[in-house]
């Protein structure tokens, strides 16, 4: 008769724990909310004092295209360029090869 | 000249009714020789113009001490010096600069400056007027 009391009280045993204490186990306590959902609540107050990506990044960031120097080039001519050439003697002209009117400068330089 | 040619530049060379056409007299010894085959060392580098104007800009100068002002004057017409000194001391251009002067002097120009403008030539320095009416003539304007 003892040998069966045993087993019983085991079974009420384990019932009684799972019927009271279980609940304790599993509820969840308070610190097991995410913690992510309280930073979610006060984060529209702290984000305009911390940087954003673009405004961290943005020195680091190399100059667009367009900021580029130019190198200058040996080809441009300037705006007011004037033609030069030379005859068929040799001597150096100034101005349109074609121009109606010829200017012919015989000096030295001094 | 130098107030002239300016005035010449703007007003009938860059409209294109006048080209000006240059042309060597060495009159005035050793040191016109150097300056135009200057010149012409300077055209090798595609400089001849800018390097005529740098010279004239500085001729008051260029008796004195020609060396230095030629070295500034290549400065100022963007010419290498190196280059430049190079070409005179082979005296790349001396022959061809003496024959741009012997033809002169063999079609009667005895002194300088002198302009010739179609049929008619003029001695010395004129005045902006005179090449206007010139101009005028010569063009049908």
């Amino acid at each position: 008769m003892t040998a069966y009391r045993i087993p019983i009280m085991l079974v009420l045993w384990v019932m009684f724990l799972v019927g009271c204490g279980g609940s304790v186990v599993v509820t969840p306590s308070p610190t097991a909310v995410p913690p992510t959902l309280a930073v979610a609540t006060t984060a529209p107050t702290a984000t305009p004092a911390l940087p954003t990506p673009e405004a961290a990044f943005t020195p680091t960031l190399p100059p667009a295209p367009t900021d580029l120097p130019v190198p200058p080039t040996a080809t441009v001519a300037p705006p007011d360029a004037i033609a030069e050439s030379r005859t068929a003697e040799g001597y150096h002209v100034l101005g349109d090869p074609n121009a109606p009117v010829t200017l012919v400068m015989f000096s030295d330089f001094l | 000249m130098l107030e002239t040619e300016p005035q010449l530049i703007e007003q009938y060379i860059k409209t294109g009714t006048v080209k000006l056409v240059y042309r060597h007299l060495v009159q005035l010894g050793d040191r016109s020789l150097q300056l135009a085959e200057a010149s012409e060392c300077a055209a090798d580098q595609g400089k001849f113009w800018p390097m005529r104007q740098a010279i004239y800009a500085r001729y008051n100068q260029m008796l004195f001490d020609t060396e230095q002002e030629l070295a500034a004057a290549a400065a100022d017409a963007d010419v290498d010096l190196a280059q430049l000194n190079a070409c005179l001391d082979a005296a790349t251009h001396r022959a061809a600069v003496q024959a741009d002067h012997d033809a002169a002097t063999a079609e009667g120009i005895r002194s300088r400056p002198v302009f010739r403008l179609g049929e008619r030539t003029l001695i010395g320095a004129q005045p902006f007027t005179v090449f206007q009416d010139l101009i005028a003539q010569a063009s049908g304007r």
